[in-house]
């Protein structure tokens, strides 16, 4: 894995957002931390990109650099015709509401101290929206994503976790948004609320028109509502595909692996279970950066690191031994 | 036939809160052989984490306990003072849900190891050194020796997990108790740490409670599955058996609520609708009646008790005057269905979703 290559970007009309060789590293006393090395992706409009990986894979920073939070070390993200990462300040200001997040803890994600209406509709105020559109809106999107607009003068602490993460969906979509970033926003939550919030997702999706990018640790979770997979490891691309096409026929390695550890699924993939632990993101292993834990690691992995290949419809893989059938 | 590991009769828990009694664990039975694995599963607040914190005697100060918990043919509440100390923690003990909080953050690995021993065994401190190295040895920690002098900040989180199961072997206990143990972790972590755990019961005879909110990992792990909701088990059976013939409503909405990764994506997700009872008033009949697709008037008067009545050799149970997949349990669903709501007036729409 450890892959890097642009093999795999499209190149039709409809890609909303096109992030090129992006680097994101953070000097730390001893060295740096190579977060996320070398990734590409894209976006198009009204599509899903999940991004699996294990805690630490970079997957998070990716999204967040890809919006400039934090601005990466090198690479470029475009954006409606422009690289977002050469615009000034107030440039990338004006940009912003074009990018929303919801955020994994729905309850501390929302400020305790303010009403459901004033945290719905800041985005609105901070852009100069005026009063009597704001309200009217607002109650629309709560009743959209399922909350009652009577209750708009409630604090967070009077819902529970299903409905402030409602609450952070609706404030999500307040600006209209193109992209939205979901760092797993389902993770915290029961099952039975998963169901409801993902369900949500993807109707709001539907009705508001925004691409969204899906960042979980959950495989079952963004099979379900991902068009597009990217598996990350160590902050390298492993393998990109269709999300049912991912699941169908795992090449990477790392992938099989993943999917061989869904407890009681029944995925068809027979791979031994991963050994040892992540290497360190400051040293990380040459060549391909899974070498030191992958079951068909050659010499070859340990120098030289593999490209992201075409193995299938719009399947890449960035590995020097897939397992194809 | 064998002696039970475990036994429990009847265990009811209260908690007296200032807005009045909470009965977290409401009439609980159940029995555990040798060897054997039972998991526990339940969404947030439903008792399963109080459960099993009272079998190992952990209750808060506010709660009280009646029923009775047997542990390896003996009773808890007749041992002695003297005896409890060193029964808690010896003969039973518990691996908590996060690695993270449940090491002592200033001490080292080799005194939170050692500490247990040298209490429960009275052994001198190079022997119990000796012992914590092989414990880690056994729950596959490289290089021991080093790790022993290292602080928990230092170890990954499965690490740490590996640690916190090592502790709760220290004293070879017969019945370990396993409250989400893997929650917090990746998922390959998830894998290699429910492996070892399966490993060092079959090595050391260990039965174990495995606590989850996962369906998929009491499906992969279990012998068999009691499933809890509101304090209750709404059903209990072999894992081969419950999964591929659940009978409870709850159980169904559960497993059709989680993503499958063998369906398409984009497959509609089924949700359960509605929220848990409020177990500070807890409804007269069944707790899920209100959430429930098969819902009809008795639901609401009395609560169906888990049966043994079934018929079934296996002990298959369910706590369902309507079950699913039986005629009555048909008729029940055809009912709300035609009525467009359950018998307390839960919109059909809303549960069944673009299904039927």
């Amino acid at each position: 894995m450890a892959g890097s290559g642009t093999a795999h970007l499209r190149t039709t009309d409809d890609v909303l957002v096109r992030v090129e060789n992006l680097v994101v590293e953070f000097p730390i006393s001893g060295g740096t931390v190579h977060a996320v090395s070398n990734v590409s992706f894209d976006l198009v409009e009204g599509e899903t990109l999940g991004i699996v990986g294990e805690s630490g894979c970079g997957k998070s920073t990716t999204a967040r650099a890809a919006i400039q939070l934090p601005k990466p070390t090198s690479g470029s993200v475009w954006f409606k015709g422009q690289d977002i990462t050469k615009l000034s300040k107030e440039q990338m200001r004006k940009v912003r509401p074009e990018f929303q997040m919801i955020f994994q803890d729905p309850i501390s994600s929302l400020n305790p101290r303010r009403t459901v209406n004033e945290i719905i509709s800041e985005g609105l105020r901070v852009w100069g929206e005026n009063d009597s559109w704001t309200l009217d809106t607002i109650d629309e999107l709560m009743e959209s994503v399922g909350i009652d607009p009577r209750y708009g003068e409630r604090k967070p602490h009077q819902f529970s976790g299903g409905q402030c993460q409602r609450i952070s969906i609706a404030r999500a979509l307040v600006l209209d948004p193109k992209v939205i970033i979901c760092d797993e926003p389902v993770s915290a939550l029961d099952v039975s609320v998963q169901a409801q919030i993902l369900n949500l997702l993807e109707d709001m999706k539907e009705r508001y028109g925004v691409s969204l990018m899906f960042i979980s640790h959950d495989l079952s979770v963004v099979k379900n509502i991902s068009d597009r997979v990217m598996v990350m490891y160590m902050g390298k691309t492993c393998e990109i595909a269709g999300s049912d096409e991912l699941f169908e026929r795992p090449t990477h390695h790392y992938t099989r692996a993943l999917m061989a550890a869904i407890p009681g699924a029944e995925v068809n993939v027979e791979e031994t279970s991963l050994a040892g632990e992540l290497p360190s993101a400051i040293d990380p292993p040459s060549g391909c950066r899974f070498n030191t834990r992958c079951p068909a690691a050659t010499d070859q992995c340990r120098t030289e690191e593999p490209q992201l290949r075409d193995v299938g419809v719009s399947h890449f893989v960035a590995c020097h031994h897939p397992v194809l059938d | 036939m064998t002696q039970n590991m475990l036994n429990v009769t009847d265990l009811r828990v209260d908690f007296s809160t200032p807005s009045g009694t909470l009965r977290a664990v409401d009439g609980v039975t159940l029995s555990l052989a040798e060897g054997e694995t039972y998991a526990i599963v339940g969404e947030s607040g439903s008792g399963k984490s109080v459960f099993s914190r009272t079998l190992i005697n952990l209750l808060a100060g506010n709660g009280t306990r009646t029923g009775t918990i047997e542990i390896g043919g003996r009773d808890i509440d007749t041992l002695s003072k003297s005896e409890s100390k060193h029964f808690f923690g010896v003969d039973v003990a518990m691996v908590f849900q996060d690695p993270m909080t449940s090491l002592n953050p200033v001490k080292r690995i080799d005194a939170q190891l050692t500490e247990a021993m040298r209490f429960h065994l009275s052994i001198s401190k190079s022997e119990a050194k000796e012992r914590a190295i092989n414990l880690l040895k056994q729950v596959h920690i490289p290089s021991p020796e080093q790790r022993m002098r290292q602080y928990p900040h230092e170890l990954s989180g499965g690490m740490r997990q590996r640690v916190v199961i090592a502790m709760a072997l220290a004293c070879e206990p017969r019945l370990l108790i396993a409250d989400e143990p893997t929650t917090a972790l990746d998922v390959t972590v998830q894998k290699s740490i429910l492996d070892l755990l399966d490993e060092l019961r079959i090595e050391r005879k260990m039965s174990m409670i495995l606590v989850t909110h996962d369906l998929g990992v009491a499906r992969g792990r279990a012998d068999r599955v009691g499933v809890m909701y509101a304090g209750r088990l709404m059903e209990v059976g072999r894992t081969e058996e419950l999964f591929a013939e659940m009978r409870h409503p709850y159980t169904q909405a559960l497993l059709q609520s989680i993503p499958n990764p063998a369906q398409r994506s984009h497959t509609r997700l089924q949700p359960i609708p509605g929220r848990p009872p409020n177990l500070l008033d807890p409804p007269t009949g069944c707790a899920f009646a209100a959430r429930c697709r098969h819902a009809r008037p008795d639901c609401l008067e009395s609560k169906p008790a888990l049966d043994d009545d079934h018929g079934n050799v296996d002990g298959h149970r369910w706590a369902c005057f309507h079950p699913v997949g039986t005629p009555d349990g048909d008729a029940a669903l055809r009912t709300n269905l035609d009525a467009g709501e359950n018998a307390a007036g839960l919109s059909m729409a809303e549960v069944v979703g673009e299904l039927v």
